[in-house]
């Protein structure tokens, strides 16, 4: 249902200014390793998870100024939830419960994002979303 | 700013990465004031390192050049960098100028693809590759970007220069055969290399001339 091309032109409008905004470049969020060698099965489990991070931890606790940021930040979280939707009938089909391994790549995830200023993280965040559409990309073809 | 007497160099400003086909280059300008005698210094670092430590670069300290090539450095296309130039005169160093985070995967410009056409009987054969990658020697075989994006597909156009008609069309792979043209007519082609909606500059025009109707000659009246 959402494009990925979609998403990308979204956030090629924002990026400039969002990723320099980010002062703190010794952190990275979505670190490589967290996103390699993800079992295929865990995939699914995985972007749940990641999406549902993004809208309820980050996208709901972002608040800028600019209004051109604010309406392509939401285009961004509608569009998540709509993936997430379309996700959820993989329930139906395909092993979706999270495996250990997936709980705690999730889990260092967010207590990196924890650890930081809800500004700076909410930053940070939305910043490393070329690292997020490049994983959809390469595994979902969305 | 004079400290004991000697200025202090200016800092360099607009320092960025220039960056074609994954060749990454960083490029500065000179701080206002600077003369050739100001020599520059370069590091990076990769975006996330926590210990924050900026990785000196060998080729590119104390250089009296405005560029550093910075491609072996930054070729791991899962991560972003920053780098950092500062001027250093009579051995006084300026403040550093750090560059936006670069996503080379992102930020790099993609060539125009390498295209081979062959004229048959009312038809052309077209086949497309790459653009290659840069590559840090020759020893191994330069790889097509297309390895690196999903998504890279090729815009081409054919040009009939007897009806100076223009045709587009898309290709996702890297060959094709166009049939049912005209015998006896010139046609010219060219491609461009389209990832994540940026197109890239045409490549060269090729043309062939498709050969001439050969079955009327044999009519008998």
């Amino acid at each position: 249902s959402v494009q990925i091309h979609e998403l990308r032109e979204y956030f090629s409008e924002i990026r400039k200014t969002i990723v320099g905004e980010d002062g703190n470049s010794g952190v990275r969020l979505l670190k490589e390793h967290a996103m390699k060698n993800i079992k295929p099965l865990e995939s699914c489990c995985f972007l749940r998870q990641l999406l549902r991070f993004y809208v309820e931890s980050v996208f709901n606790r972002y608040t800028p100024k600019d209004s051109q940021i604010r309406r392509r930040t939401s285009s961004l979280a509608n569009s998540f939830l709509s993936i997430n939707r379309d996700l959820r009938q993989c329930n139906a089909h395909l092993h979706c419960q999270c495996d250990e391994e997936t709980k705690k790549r999730i889990e260092a995830i967010q207590s990196t994002f924890e650890k930081l200023d809800v500004s700076a993280a909410t930053v940070k965040a939305i910043g490393e979303l070329d690292y997020l559409l490049d994983w959809i990309e390469t595994h979902h073809h969305h | 700013e004079v400290v004991y007497g000697t200025a202090v160099p200016q800092q360099p400003c607009d320092v960025h990465f220039k960056s074609f086909n994954l060749e990454n280059v960083l490029q500065w300008s000179p701080g206002k004031g600077n003369n050739n005698q100001t020599h520059y210094t370069v590091q990076h670092i990769i975006y996330g390192e926590e210990k924050d430590i900026w990785h000196d670069q060998k080729q590119c300290t104390n250089i009296t050049r405005t560029w550093c090539d910075l491609s072996k450095e930054t070729s791991d296309l899962d991560e972003d960098y920053y780098a950092r130039v500062k001027a250093v005169l009579n051995d006084i160093s300026s403040n550093w100028t750090e560059s936006t985070r670069f996503n080379p995967k992102l930020h790099t410009k993609i060539g125009p693809p390498s295209l081979k056409v062959r004229a048959g009987e009312r038809s052309i054969f077209i086949r497309l590759s790459g653009p290659k990658k840069w590559q840090f020697d020759n020893k191994t075989k330069a790889k097509s970007m297309a390895k690196y994006y999903k998504s890279l597909q090729y815009n081409v156009s054919l040009y009939n220069d007897k009806t100076k008609q223009l045709l587009y069309f898309q290709l996702k792979n890297n060959s094709e055969t166009l049939d049912k043209l005209d015998h006896n007519t010139r046609y010219c082609v060219s491609a461009r290399t389209k990832v994540h909606g940026q197109n890239s500059e045409p490549s060269a025009e090729l043309c062939v001339t498709t050969p001439k109707d050969t079955s009327s000659e044999w009519l008998v009246f």
